[in-house]
């Protein structure tokens, strides 16, 4: 006789989530930790940036917004990528930077000659790393009066970055949550690592506005 | 080795059985302590990695949007009395003028370290001590507190201006520091620079032993190929629009 299925417990469940959420972002993780190393020892690595130029003249768009005028020539300059526009344009000059992880692409266009310089720099390795950890699109570093996310990637990207820092609270809480569940059977080894991580972020959350 | 097995195997003397349930016992035994090691490995790196993985994620939201409120902002301004010696090398043009750039760096920490002492700072500090128009500024920032002093070396007085960052700007200060662009000084900041560094090991200890555990985990093996290769995917489609498409 087939018996009725029971109820998935939560602690099924909880390390179900558990499992899955750290196999899906596995890469992301790892891409994610060890960019911010490499972040946080600058002097590990020494790779240059390689540059690179080219002109071309271009055709200068009469009307639009300034995204709209770069995103045209991007199209004739075959290139991609978040534009990025900053305030400070030189007089005679339309300038901005078309960024991808891996590639900075500053163009320059002269308003007299419709002249377009292309200066291009591969980031290497090390530097993509760095620029994945930071490639949100609306960084105040890049100090445009007008920031937004304009490239479909960078979206895409910035959203998976919301998702894994989601995914990494729903991780640390199910591991909380198995951590009390395996109170009972490491009590000693459970509480005092907890309790390590606990008083070294309450020191450095706090204690060091108020201690120095 | 592996001849004297087969060669056992063939016999099937009772000597030889016993050397393999000897293997066999202690390549269990051998496994279970290996599976209960990586267990506790797993359960204590995690516990206390958590804290540290909390402020890094919810800060990670915040600097995603750009979401940063400008700290609350006090400003007072106190006498700051600076011996003539100090002042007279980083403010006589006859006497900077002539001196190497590493004299005037040296004569600049001195007036840095003049001001830090007297106004008692904590905290990494920048601000090369260079005067302009009769004035020099120093940034001294910790975790929740910024402070920025304006020293007026001709009316001889510090303004200073303390913000405090709340919960949220204290987590992304946490979050930028050390960074890239700024070699941390002070031992506050070195210390959060060897935790982040920590945190970067222990979640990397923790994805490989993760995996470990979850081989063991028979139920969960297909679904957990499933989800592996789901995310390996995404990964490497975004990662070709964004780098090479």
């Amino acid at each position: 006789m087939e018996t009725p299925r029971q109820p998935v417990s939560i602690k099924k469940w909880n390390r179900q989530i558990h499992i899955w959420l750290g196999l899906y972002m596995l890469l992301f993780l790892w891409v994610i930790a060890v960019s911010g190393l490499f972040m946080n020892h600058p002097g590990w690595f020494n790779a240059q940036p390689l540059r690179t130029s080219v002109e071309q003249t271009v055709m200068m768009p009469e009307t639009g917004t300034d995204l709209e005028k770069a995103t045209d020539i991007m199209d004739q300059l075959d290139i991609t990528g978040e534009v990025l526009i900053r305030g400070n344009t030189p007089e005679g000059k339309f300038n901005f930077t078309c960024v991808r992880p891996n590639l900075r692409q500053f163009v320059s266009v002269d308003l007299a000659t419709f002249n377009a310089t292309l200066q291009l720099v591969d980031l290497q390795l090390v530097g993509t790393l760095g620029d994945l950890h930071t490639f949100t699109g609306v960084r105040g570093i890049y100090r445009e009066p007008n920031s937004v996310r304009d490239w479909l990637p960078t979206r895409i990207w910035s959203f998976s970055m919301d998702a894994v820092a989601i995914g990494v609270i729903l991780m640390v809480l199910t591991a909380l949550y198995m951590g009390w569940q395996r109170l009972k059977v490491h009590p000693v080894g459970s509480m005092a690592s907890f309790a390590l991580g606990i008083i070294v972020t309450v020191y450095f959350m706090w204690g060091l506005a108020w201690l120095g | 080795m592996q001849a004297e097995f087969f060669s056992c195997a063939n016999v099937r003397g009772r000597a030889c059985r016993g050397q393999v349930v000897a293997l066999v016992t202690a390549k269990r035994t051998f496994n279970e302590v290996l599976n209960r090691f990586t267990r506790q490995l797993h359960l204590y790196g995690g516990l206390f990695v958590c804290p540290f993985l909390l402020i890094l994620a919810i800060s990670t939201i915040r600097l995603n949007h750009d979401w940063h409120r400008p700290p609350d902002e006090t400003t007072t301004t106190v006498a700051l009395p600076i011996p003539t010696d100090v002042l007279a090398d980083v403010t006589n043009r006859q006497v900077t003028d002539v001196m190497t750039p590493e004299k005037q760096a040296a004569v600049r920490q001195a007036l840095v370290d003049h001001i830090v002492t007297t106004l008692d700072l904590h905290g990494e500090i920048t601000g090369a001590g260079a005067v302009r128009n009769g004035r020099t500024i120093l940034n001294v920032a910790r975790p929740g507190l910024v402070k920025r002093v304006e020293v007026n070396v001709r009316t001889q007085e510090a303004t200073i201006t303390e913000g405090r960052q709340g919960l949220f700007g204290t987590m992304r200060y946490l979050h930028l520091n050390p960074g890239p662009h700024r070699q941390p000084q002070w031992i506050g900041t070195k210390g959060w620079g060897w935790i982040a560094d920590a945190t970067v090991y222990v979640t990397l200890l923790l994805t490989l032993s993760g995996i470990y555990l979850w081989m063991f985990i028979r139920e969960e093996r297909k679904a957990g190929i499933v989800v592996l290769g789901a995310g390996a995917v995404s990964f490497v489609a975004i990662l070709y629009a964004l780098m090479i498409a």
